[in-house]
């Protein structure tokens, strides 16, 4: 299934050319509007962890409940709350090294996601045993934490519409 | 009889062949952080590879020419290349994301961490390319794909507001994280709209000896088949507005959270579905992008090709099938995220549409290769509108997603 070449033609040529060279100005219009919008409704790096906080919590949760109904096989829930735990480890970690939001406010997030993350450690522990009683508890221990960071991270958070 | 046959055949390889890694992560990204709100993004994109699988199928049945010969001949290798290289490299990422798809659903099967099925996977996926036939390959895989369809009865067994979906939509500026909002619809467009898609499905219609009296088939193929490949999406995003968002998850950002999608809603069955479906929607992916690069390579070099041909008679297009696995499985085996090379490479698919749409609509206008069936000026102007409404934002998008974290 060869070809021979056949040469291009001029106006063929022109119009692909002129139509590249338009394409700079159109992005650099679309920049400029998506920096603009980017900046007004931008968040601080403590906010975007919280979030990052909020969601990883609330994926183990969901992954430990699966495992706790006999949805989910352990060895999932239990690389799921691993993962999760480091993810809150980072978030804690950059909110602790942030300047942003002032120091009593960053105290007041570290130590609930610090608390998080030990029970998400615990309830890694539980699956890798079979001890539902314990994975439970631990479950039940992070969501308590978790409750002092979720609630700022769901304030910024605008409902599906 | 027979043609009625091939049509449903061929609706069903396309709604089985549609989900694959990309398009699931970018819509479960969508669901979770923006509800209905990006609805439109995947309407868009199925209009938009609609237009551009009939056109890839008219332009084989009518010219008996694949996309990237005719390109070679029509403009010369020189002009050529750029589309090749830009392809061949998008694909490359995409194989990588597929075969890290798949390697992914054996973790969640096995235990064993998905680096270590990389190998394992393109090895499967090679065997499949080295023994089997285009028919087997295009029909087999596709057909076990249909297995997708449990997140558009997830999606009608949650009970979805209709109206509010429906009103997603309707384009709508989000009221936070815009950046990530446009990132995400970008990375839908490059899902829906990858050059693979088309271009295969162009390979295999001159694979297929397809004519002019295929024309009503391949409109019915790419109308239905597309059709119902986006609603298979669709309920991908609904499934995650109703199922993640609710419990808090409001990023996607690692494939622990996938099978989150479907547990709530089946229960044990709900993982063991989610398996099934990523691990046969990546390998039929795979398959179909390791069969392209050689496509694209054999084609733009004039070498032999076919894959019903046995590989020592195109020994050039096995080599290079062979080569595109074994170098897509590295990163994956090396242990790269393969949800974040999934989401990047599809948005990097939307920014390198250009190159090969473009190139592609002149053929579709040339009455030189489709004759008295050239493109209408509503086909012309809506994939030119979605093309560049994709790349400009993917220019855009991608330095904000990277400099947002």
């Amino acid at each position: 299934m060869t070809l021979a070449p056949r040469p291009i033609r001029a106006g063929a040529r022109r119009a692909a050319i002129a139509a590249v060279r338009a394409l700079p100005r159109a992005v650099l219009l679309v920049a400029g509007a998506l920096l603009l919008a980017a900046c007004s409704s931008g968040s601080d790096g403590t906010e975007r962890q919280l979030k990052a906080a909020a969601t990883a919590t609330a994926t183990a949760q969901t992954a430990l409940s699966a495992w706790l109904a006999g949805d989910a096989p352990a060895d999932y829930a239990r690389e799921t709350a691993r993962t999760m735990r480091e993810r809150l480890t980072k978030a804690a970690e950059e909110v602790a090294a942030s300047e942003a939001g002032g120091a009593a406010r960053r105290a007041a997030l570290l130590n609930p996601m610090r608390q998080a993350g030990a029970a998400l450690g615990r309830a890694e522990a539980a699956v890798e045993a079979g001890d539902r009683g314990d994975a439970e508890r631990a479950r039940a221990e992070a969501a308590t934490a978790a409750s002092s960071f979720t609630a700022p991270a769901a304030r910024n958070r605008p409902p599906p519409r | 009889m027979n043609k009625l046959l091939e049509i449903s055949l061929g609706i069903v390889t396309s709604v089985g062949g549609f989900l694959e890694v990309g398009s699931l992560t970018t819509a479960a990204q969508a669901g979770a952080a923006f509800g209905f709100r990006l609805v439109w993004a995947i309407v868009l994109g199925t209009i938009c590879i609609i237009f551009l699988v009939e056109m890839a199928g008219r332009f084989a049945a009518v010219s008996r020419h694949t996309i990237s010969d005719a390109i070679r001949e029509r403009f010369g290798f020189n002009f050529f290349l750029w589309p090749l290289i830009a392809t061949l490299f998008v694909n490359f990422l995409v194989l990588a994301a597929e075969i890290g798809g798949a390697a992914i659903a054996l973790e969640f099967a096995t235990g064993i961490g998905f680096q270590w099925w990389a190998l394992p996977v393109a090895l499967v996926a090679w065997l499949l390319l080295w023994k089997g036939t285009f028919g087997f390959i295009e029909k087999g895989v596709s057909t076990l794909g249909l297995v997708t369809l449990c997140f558009v009865v997830a999606a009608v067994m949650l009970r979805p507001d209709w109206k509010a979906v429906a009103a997603g939509a309707v384009p709508s500026l989000p009221g936070h994280d815009t950046a990530r909002y446009w990132f995400i619809a970008v990375s839908i467009l490059g899902a829906s709209i990858s050059p693979y898609l088309f271009l295969f499905y162009s390979s295999g219609a001159v694979e297929d000896k397809w004519d002019k009296s295929y024309l009503g088939a391949n409109r019915a193929i790419a109308g239905l088949g597309m059709s119902f490949g986006g609603t298979i999406a669709l309920g991908v995003l609904i499934v995650a507005a109703l199922v993640l968002a609710p419990r808090g998850i409001a990023d996607v950002d690692d494939y622990h959270q996938l099978p989150l999608l479907l547990i709530p809603v089946f229960g044990f069955w709900g993982f063991v579905l989610f398996c099934a479906s990523l691990g046969i929607a990546c390998l039929g992916a795979a398959l179909e992008i390791g069969l392209q690069q050689a496509y694209l390579v054999a084609q733009g070099f004039g070498w032999n090709w076919g894959e019903d041909l046995k590989p020592r008679d195109n020994a050039g297009f096995a080599a290079v099938y062979t080569l595109a696995l074994l170098m897509s499985a590295i990163p994956i085996a090396c242990g790269l995220d393969p949800l974040k090379l999934t989401v990047f490479s599809m948005a990097l698919t939307a920014a390198s549409l250009p190159l090969t749409v473009v190139p592609f609509l002149f053929l579709m206008n040339d009455e030189r290769y489709v004759k008295e069936h050239r493109n209408g000026t509503i086909a012309n102007a809506a994939v030119l509108f979605v093309i560049a409404l994709g790349c400009v934002l993917a220019i855009v998008t991608i330095p904000l997603e990277i400099l947002g974290g």
